[in-house]
């Protein structure tokens, strides 16, 4: 697991108050219980860690941890 | 009565108490300097309360005393230039501005609100733009509300359409303060239609936020006539085809959705201050009639069943102010890291300022219901705050969930913080000592900066405080129970969804942070263990009565809730309230006989 992931999963079960481990990497977020207002947290957190602006519409295009770690890593890579 | 009979009735009470709870807990001296201590001083005129009081009366707009503050330099905390415009500048305005009226409270309040999306995700350009209509007088209105939707943003209606030289926009917003009177109205509009089935994630995308300006097809819609704040503006705006400049979209398109969830996770915390300004006139009012009417020979003051209402008043304002400083002082140093707190601001502040102004309302009897009589404002105003903002019933949704995790972060390992405004995984005190201590800052630079929206484990905090005060430690027992019960529902699954006990668990967490801030913001020993200076002197045994007061409501709800979960809690919840059930009744008679006179 790449440390992108690492970092995206944890802030994904911290938001959604659940185990690391729960979370798979092609589940729905929605089934985590993300809503709107989690997902502000989100947002906020992953913009602070990868230093990066997440416009809302890239946001209601992520629908698994999976797409969050490739939009991260296509905004930080050189 | 007459006008003038009830002016002096006012002055007379009032101008003996003058009660300033907020910046008497607030660590830093942000009203000793201008534009604020001018603000508050002239606030404090009698004939200014006269100009506001007429102006309810008459629901006007209070132009005449915007015209005076601006006059004082009022823009200065409104625009980013020379320092001034912090969280804490504008929440010590919205208390000092409730304490004298809540019209030009909330009136003042929006302004500063709608301003936010401009630190948020404005351009260089747009700030400029905007700061110099305010400090030529402009005020803005931030238009979220439609009349079908409240608040739900993602059901809005109102369209703004592509065309070659911007947008075309459509629709019509209500229960707007400031709609009629605001020049710059920051307004949330769709720019995409919502796809069929989408879930509300993915409808984020589909908003833009614009700056619209006074023109053709900008039609004001009537004014509410409302039971608080008679003379603000609450009305509403209809876009006939408004024709706006792509250069007055704040953010890029599909991004007003999440520009405004960012502004009101930091104008909620604000709101407090409106509630503690109020309940804080509600004690200079209550102190000064107490004091002044004299039955059976001597002031009511001296009766038992007036004493005790002034008790729990005093009690509850200390209580509402603490709560509402810490919100303020926690966006300053952590911008929107500071959600949490904020939330808790928006609830407690607004219910616990509901039931001081009861105290006061049971204490002045008859004389708290004549329109002519000064109480009677304050019994009105007090009303409004938990409507703003996001409703108390999204604040207690959204403390639910911080339970939720609160209790994960016992068991899980938490992602460093990476804010830089406190090592929070660090030395637990350290990290608030960054909150309290951290300077007044640019309020554009605060919300801009890299955050992490969180509750701070209060556990390990409340332990390490606790070596500074008893009160911390008792906390820390409170803390501990209420996360005991909320993890046993959660592995049992006891409390659906959307129940009740949901409910009350949110509001007792909501207490519990209360109780926190008060004892970092008014114990002396906490106060100096967080590094800040020592407060004025409080009226003897009001710390007491108000920690006694927040720790009991925390724990008769854990207790409660936790009864059917975890039996054993009900006598480890008797062991930590005793002692404390003692000296509220010791501090109650201490603070009785200290208000008297």
């Amino acid at each position: 697991m790449s440390d992108n992931t690492h970092t995206v999963r944890q802030l994904l079960a911290e938001v959604c108050a659940l185990d690391p481990t729960s979370i798979k990497p092609d589940a729905p977020l929605i089934d985590y219980g993300l809503d709107s207002a989690r997902a502000i947290d989100l947002i906020v957190g992953l913009e602070g860690a990868f230093a990066i602006r997440i416009p809302d519409e890239a946001a209601a295009k992520m629908k698994t941890l999976k797409d969050i770690v490739a939009y991260v890593e296509g905004r930080i890579s050189p | 009565m007459s006008e003038r009979r009830a002016r002096e009735i006012e002055r007379t009470w009032s101008a003996r108490c003058e009660t300033r709870t907020w910046e008497t807990l607030c660590p830093h001296e942000v009203t000793r300097s201008a534009p604020l201590g001018a603000i508050a001083a002239c606030l404090e005129q009698p004939e200014v309360r006269a100009e506001l009081r007429h102006d309810e009366d008459a629901a006007d707009y209070p132009k005449r005393t915007i015209a005076r503050l601006a006059s004082l330099g009022l823009a200065e905390l409104l625009t980013d230039e020379g320092g001034a415009l912090t969280m804490i500048g504008l929440s010590a305005l919205n208390a000092i501005a409730a304490r004298a009226s809540g019209s030009l409270a909330i009136t003042l309040g929006v302004n500063a609100l709608a301003m936010l999306p401009f630190y948020v995700a404005g351009t260089d350009e747009q700030r400029a733009e905007a700061f110099a209509r305010v400090r030529r007088g402009g005020f803005a209105s931030l238009l979220l509300t439609e009349i079908v939707h409240g608040s739900n943003l993602v059901e809005l209606e109102t369209v703004a359409e592509p065309e070659s030289s911007g947008y075309r926009i459509s629709g019509e917003k209500d229960m707007i303060n400031g709609a009629r009177e605001h020049e710059l109205l920051i307004t949330l509009a769709r720019t995409r239609a919502r796809a069929p089935g989408g879930s509300a994630l993915e409808a984020r995308g589909d908003f833009s936020l614009f700056w619209i300006d006074r023109g053709p097809g900008v039609v004001p819609l009537p004014r509410w006539t409302t039971l608080p704040a008679p003379a603000a503006d609450i009305s509403g705006v209809r876009f006939d085809g408004v024709v706006v400049p792509a250069a007055r979209r704040i953010g890029d398109e599909g991004d007003g959705f999440g520009i405004v969830q960012k502004t009101l996770l930091v104008s909620r915390g604000a709101i407090g201050a409106l509630a503690s300004g109020t309940t804080s006139a509600a004690v200079s009012l209550a102190l000064g009639y107490a004091r002044e009417r004299v039955l059976y020979g001597a002031p009511i003051s001296a009766l038992a069943p007036v004493a005790e209402h002034l008790v729990d008043l005093v009690a509850l304002d200390l209580a509402v102010a603490a709560m509402s400083v810490k919100a303020a002082l926690a966006v300053n140093a952590e911008g929107l890291g500071a959600a949490h707190l904020t939330a808790v601001a928006k609830f407690a502040c607004c219910r616990l300022a509901e039931d001081a102004v009861t105290e006061g309302r049971r204490l002045f009897a008859s004389r708290a219901l004549m329109r002519e009589l000064p109480y009677e404002r304050i019994a009105r105003d007090v009303l409004l705050y938990g409507v703003f903002d996001g409703t108390s019933h999204v604040m207690l949704a959204q403390l639910h969930w911080r339970l939720q995790q609160l209790v994960a972060a016992r068991t899980y390992p938490r992602v460093s913080d990476v804010s830089g405004a406190g090592a929070r995984d660090g030395d637990p005190l350290d990290a608030m000592r960054a909150i309290y201590t951290h300077a007044p800052r640019s309020l554009v630079a605060a919300v801009r900066a890299p955050s992490r929206a969180r509750p701070t484990p209060l556990e390990p905090y409340l332990a390490a405080l606790a070596a500074h005060t008893p009160r911390a430690a008792a906390l820390g027992d409170a803390a501990r129970a209420l996360l005991d019960v909320a993890a046993e529902a959660r592995r049992t699954n006891a409390w659906p969804a959307n129940s009740g006990e949901t409910v009350r668990a949110a509001e007792a967490l909501a207490m519990l942070e209360c109780a926190v801030a008060l004892v970092e913001l008014a114990d002396p020993d906490a106060r100096a263990a967080l590094g800040m200076p020592p407060a004025p002197p409080l009226h003897e045994g009001a710390l007491s009565v108000s920690f006694a007061g927040l720790l009991l409501r925390v724990l008769g709800a854990t207790r409660a809730l936790g009864a059917p979960l975890l039996p054993g809690i009900v006598g480890q919840i008797a062991t930590v309230e005793g002692p404390w059930l003692v000296e509220a009744a010791r501090a109650r008679a201490l603070l009785a006989t200290a208000l008297r006179s």
